[in-house]
């Protein structure tokens, strides 16, 4: 009990609870399958970014241009599908490629340049989206192949609601879970994963200890573009429209919804259940908000009170706990 | 002789422009502690930088480890003779947990790219219990004492096969108690034939573990001596070539209306019933173990942790401090324990951190800053302590330890405090560099400033107050006038409460 | 050495040549008998205004002029107001402007008028230190359709929703305040389910939102959305529920985004004036202007429709319907 209490993330679960159990008090309607089922699909999206962005978070550094990375890869993904046609693997494959090989771009930049990371990636932010916009001049793509289409509405298990309204495990709610089980795995079991803590809480300790920091950090940055390539056709996929512009300018509400799971700015701090939870949270604050009825023009100002309220409440705790660290035996 | 574990014979290392080992022959013999002192820049760590083999030396030098001779002596060689380095700074990794930072070594030497979180615990439990020490797994670094923080490296150490330990300043900061562990554990290791050396500027400590003690002065070899033949004095003397003089600081019995009296401060958790008054031109030494509340009263006479009841009269008026901008307001300045976070802003100039106290005096009629009148308080103040700076605008973290300090001091002395209070204003500081800082805080007591030096070194309140208080468990158990007492008595008054 | 020196001469001498450019260039001036209009866009690189830009380049065409279209690679009003200064310094013969911020543009406006520059606007009638303004549609009227075309499919009474690109977006909010005034009058039994949605622009979000909708208010019968990609993704959102047709679905939207929607019948009704007939509208009356010619009512912007002059708002009604049927004879 006491050791749960340390972690930032029960805390966070809490506020989940909580607010979920006021959610379903005022609309039963909130907690059921079908809600769930729809909430976990419709984020897929933003919590695949959020894998990317924790591990980058890790490691110490920071990625502004991932929501420019998943445009980019969207876009080539989407012209080249209909220009040569293929299936969904060969789009799989696109968007992975685009991803990855901008990601490396970054972190060649930030290793060979060692420009702070917060720069490099605004840069490239502006580099990678401008480029895309002077080559496609900003057309949208909506005439997607038939195959994109269908693959979107696959599910892995189908349940109907009273009303006959059929509901389950969506193919793309299965792409979020695999990558979150993978990231996972990394993070935890493999020395690389380690390596990325390690960095995060001390590049020079890193550096002493035998890390090999140049690996560690192409691998970070390859990663999170992985994934911003991956969500960019997990958005498509949802949405099946490619345009260019709906995807940058997210990039804060991914961030905040990491650090919110825990992560820290700073480096080395996060866990992949925490970025979960984070997401989860904002999710569930805009899908309640509409499920209690509030008007919309609340939202901005329930969001804002929330994240406050979850991050108090362990900056809360660490602050008690400080103060227990300093407080003299006094007889 | 025993046998000898490292044997080097004229080894010197020459920087650009600097000699930093001038034909140093060293040895260690196998299983002994050996001690090395020096002053900064004297070549220590040149010196554990060449054993470790991360620099190599100049032509001419021979190493042997084990009877083993190295042409070419690498990190790689050091790493498999056994030697391990644990630097002043730990190495750590304060967001992983104490078992992964042990077997840390052990993974990234593993062939496999996975980590089994059970061999993880198994190597950290089986270090630890070599030196008969238990820290929770789980927990995180950050979260340890600076103490534990130490034993964890020691256990990092431990799980590759060590057979030379290298500590660099390991006691830096711990607290009394604390160093004690950490020499059982030394002594321990001793015994199960790993041997030490223990690099240290702490004379009394490196006399009372370590049994040979080398010591090096501007990267010459001063000698080896047996620690039994040496005293505190002999070795400062060895050390820095200058024979340190001890003169108590004495003063008359005060008269009149005392600077500033506490009656009854208390604050739960922090301190109790704390009753005292200070004097101008009296250093006032505040001594006791960490956690005895010493800098929680400190910091409470500084606004920073306000009291809850009790009074503060300042020149026989009662008054509240609130704030820090409240503390200034009448004349106090406070050199907090943490240079490096408090006390300095690292990055910024040694000229901008002088006057950061004083920049409303520098104000011309335009609201601007007085350029003119920056640079003369600046030089002025550069000058008075002696600050030793390659220019005004270099950053504060480029100096030594010593001359920070001095430059903490110059901020608070610009501000003519009436009051001054000093946390540890030597932690970290050369012995030379010491004296040279007491000689400051003399000065200016005799200028009439009241002053309160607070610091766990009895020795370093004993040289320098005249009168001295301990505290434990946050009141003051006991108050001592210099003249009429002995470093001893102190000590045993320190150490019979705990 | 010797390349290097090269190097340094060939530099001076072509920055030489580009100063001098000018001075060669005297022959431009001779191109320049063509007037030169300029229709300056809220952002570049979307599909409403590159539609516009069509509009733009056949008058470019079908005038005999030089007309061209700019616009910043984002919203911001003061990248808009920095392309003017520079249109106007450059002392072109009209410019046309999309305002991303109306107050914003007035100092600008003042200026051109001193240097006797043209000045038309559109979907900005209250614009101060313009000619003309000129309006595709009549707003209140345009609010007004998308109500009768809502009740047309889901009768005059049940439950709705209201999405709107932001909260702040002048037109969208305008619509939305007549329509509602309308219904009140018009439709006493239809009954808002809650305020406006702030969602219209983001596709993904409409989708969200409307699935929400769908679970907080199960006797919903109808949306309608503002903001082109509102109605799409309120559509998505009943195909994947199943739900296409019990719930009515009418908005401005772009018919090739909306045409399989409307097709599907997940959507039911798209409004919508051709963001072209603005383009071609905007340099056919800076022409008529510049040529000294007056604007009056009922005269006709050839393949667009008839002026409604009022005021200084010059109104020519191409408000358009999308629906199945028609959805593919748009082009864009």
């Amino acid at each position: 009990m006491k050791n749960l209490l340390k972690h930032h993330e029960t805390y966070v679960l809490l506020v989940i609870i909580i607010f979920s159990a006021i959610i379903t008090v005022i609309n039963p309607r909130f907690l059921t399958l079908e809600n769930f089922f729809d909430v976990v699909k419709s984020y897929s999206f933003i919590g695949i970014l959020a894998v990317g962005v924790t591990f980058v978070l890790i490691s110490g550094g920071i990625d502004i241009s991932f929501t420019a990375v998943a445009t980019v890869a969207q876009y080539v993904m989407a012209v080249m599908i209909i220009r040569y046609g293929g299936n969904i693997f060969t789009a799989f494959l696109l968007a992975a490629a685009v991803g990855i090989s901008l990601g490396l771009i970054n972190a060649t930049l930030i290793y060979f340049f060692n420009i702070p990371t917060i720069i490099t990636t605004i840069a490239t932010l502006n580099i990678y989206y401008g480029i895309l916009i002077v080559i496609s001049g900003g057309k949208w793509i909506y005439a997607l192949p038939g195959w994109f289409r269908a693959f979107a509405d696959i599910r892995l298990f189908t349940l109907c609601t009273d009303e006959g309204i059929k509901y389950g495990l969506s193919i793309i709610t299965s792409i979020w879970i695999l990558v979150v089980i993978i990231a996972w795995v990394i993070l935890r079991y493999t020395k690389l994963g380690r390596g990325i803590y390690a960095m995060g809480g001390s590049m020079n300790a890193a550096r002493r200890a035998g890390f090999n920091i140049f690996r560690t950090q192409m691998f970070v940055y390859s990663f999170t573009g992985l994934m911003a390539g991956l969500a960019g056709l997990v958005q498509a996929l949802l949405v099946q429209t490619v345009a260019p512009n709906s995807i940058v300018g997210k990039e804060l509400d991914v961030i905040a919804a990491v650090v919110l799971g825990g992560a820290s700015l700073a480096g080395g701090v996060g866990t992949l259940f925490g970025t979960i939870l984070g997401v989860t949270l904002i999710a569930i604050m805009s899908n309640g908000m509409t499920l209690m009825r509030v008007s919309s023009f609340w939202y901005n100002v329930f969001i804002g009170l929330i994240i406050i309220l979850s991050v108090a409440f362990s900056a809360y705790q660490r602050r008690t706990k400080a103060k227990r660290a300093i407080a003299v035996e006094v007889e | 002789m025993a046998d000898l574990f490292l044997s080097m014979k004229s080894v010197s290392k020459r920087y650009t422009g600097v000699q930093a080992l001038d034909r140093i022959d060293f040895e260690i013999s196998k299983g002994e502690i050996h001690g090395l002192v020096g002053e900064n820049g004297s070549g220590k760590s040149t010196l554990i930088k060449i054993i470790s083999g991360v620099e190599q030396p100049d032509e001419g030098a021979r190493i042997e480890i084990e009877g083993q001779a190295f042409k070419h002596y690498q990190s790689i060689d050091s790493i498999l003779k056994g030697i391990e380095v644990i630097y002043q700074d730990l190495s750590l990794f304060p967001n992983l947990t104490v078992a992964e930072n042990i077997s840390l070594s052990q993974t990234i030497a593993s062939r496999s790219r996975f980590i089994s979180w059970r061999r993880v615990n198994d190597i950290a439990e089986r270090a630890m219990a070599r030196i008969g020490i238990q820290i929770p797994l789980d927990e995180m670094v950050n979260d340890l004492s600076i103490a534990d923080q130490q034993l964890v490296a020691i256990c990092r150490a431990l799980t590759s096969d060590v057979k030379l330990l290298i500590l660099d300043e390991p006691t830096t900061a711990l607290t009394k108690k604390e160093v004690e562990a950490l020499f059982t554990v030394i002594k321990d290791l001793q015994s199960k034939e790993i041997t030490t050396l223990f690099v240290s500027h702490k004379l009394n400590e490196v006399l009372q573990i370590a049994e040979r003690v080398t010591i090096l002065r501007d990267g010459k070899k001063i000698g080896t001596f047996p620690s039994r033949d040496l005293t505190d004095e002999r070795l400062t003397f060895l050390m820095t070539g200058e024979k340190v003089e001890y003169s108590p600081y004495e003063i008359e019995e005060p008269q009149g209306v005392p600077l500033l009296e506490v009656r009854r401060l208390s604050k739960r958790g922090n301190f109790k019933d704390i009753n005292f008054k200070l004097f101008p031109g009296e250093i006032l030494g505040i001594t006791g173990l960490l956690g005895s509340g010493r800098t929680e009263l400190a910091q409470a006479l500084f606004g920073m942790n306000r009291a809850e009841s009790g009074d503060i009269l300042i020149q026989g008026r009662k008054i509240t401090i609130r704030s820090v901008q409240e503390a200034m307001s009448q004349g106090i300045g406070y050199v907090p324990e943490n240079r490096m976070v408090q006390g300095l802003v690292m990055q910024q100039s040694v000229a901008n951190n002088i006057v950061i106290t004083i920049l409303h005096r520098l104000i011309n009629k335009l609201k601007m800053i007085d350029r003119n009148k920056k640079k003369d308080c600046i030089n002025s103040r550069i000058e008075e302590l002696s600050i030793r700076t390659p220019a005004t605008d270099a950053a504060v973290q480029t100096l030594s330890g010593g001359n920070q300090q001095r430059v903490v001091l110059a901020k608070w002395i610009g501000t003519d405090p009436k009051i001054f209070i000093m946390d540890g204003p030597t932690i970290g500081i050369d012995v030379a560099a010491k004296s040279s800082i007491h000689e400051i805080i003399r000065n200016l007591a005799i200028q009439g400033v009241g002053i309160i030096v607070i610091s766990d070194e009895v020795s370093e309140v004993f040289h320098n107050c005249n009168r001295i208080m301990v505290m434990h468990k946050g009141r003051i158990i006991a108050e001592f006038n210099t003249s009429r007492t002995s470093e001893e008595e102190i000590q045993d008054y320190i150490n019979m409460a705990s | 050495m010797f390349n290097q020196k090269w190097l340094k001469v060939t530099l001076i001498v072509g920055f030489i040549f580009l100063l001098a450019l000018p001075l060669f260039g005297g022959g431009g001036k001779e191109v320049k008998e063509k007037y030169e209009i300029v229709t300056v866009v809220k952002i570049t690189g979307i599909p409403w205004f590159n539609r516009l830009e069509e509009g733009v380049k056949q008058a470019a065409t079908d005038l005999d002029v030089n007309s061209y279209q700019l616009g910043p690679a984002d919203a911001d009003p003061a990248q808009q107001v920095k392309i003017v200064e520079d249109l106007i310094s450059k002392g072109v013969d009209a410019i046309c402007v999309v305002p991303n911020d109306a107050k914003a543009l007035e100092p600008a406006f003042a200026k051109a008028k001193d240097k006797g520059i043209i000045i038309l606007t559109h979907e900005s009638p209250d614009q101060k230190g313009k000619d003309y303004d000129i309006e595709l549609i009549d707003n209140v009227e345009f609010g007004r359709h998308h109500w009768d075309k809502l009740v047309e499919f889901m009768g005059d009474s049940g439950e709705y929703a209201i999405f709107v690109g932001s909260l702040t977006v002048p037109l969208h909010n305008l619509w939305a305040d007549e329509g509602l005034k309308w219904a009140k009058e018009k439709y006493p039994n239809l009954k808002l389910v809650t305020k406006r949605i702030p969602c219209g622009e983001d596709q993904e979000l409409s989708k969200r939102k409307t699935m929400e909708l769908l679970k907080a208010y199960p006797n919903l019968k109808g949306i309608v959305g503002f903001g082109s990609l509102g109605p799409p993704g309120a559509a998505q959102a009943l195909k994947e529920k199943g739900l296409c047709g019990k719930v009515t679905i009418v908005g401005t939207v772009i018919p090739g985004h909306a045409a399989p929607y409307l097709k599907e019948g997940c959507m039911q009704w798209g409004i919508l004036w051709d963001p072209k007939d603005a383009g071609y509208s905007l340099t056919w009356v800076a022409k008529e202007l510049l040529e000294g010619r007056k604007i009056s009512d009922g005269m006709q912007v050839p393949g667009v429709g008839k002026v409604d002059l009022d005021g200084d708002v010059i109104k020519v009604d191409a408000m358009a319907d999308i629906t199945p049927d028609n959805v593919d004879g748009f082009g864009f």
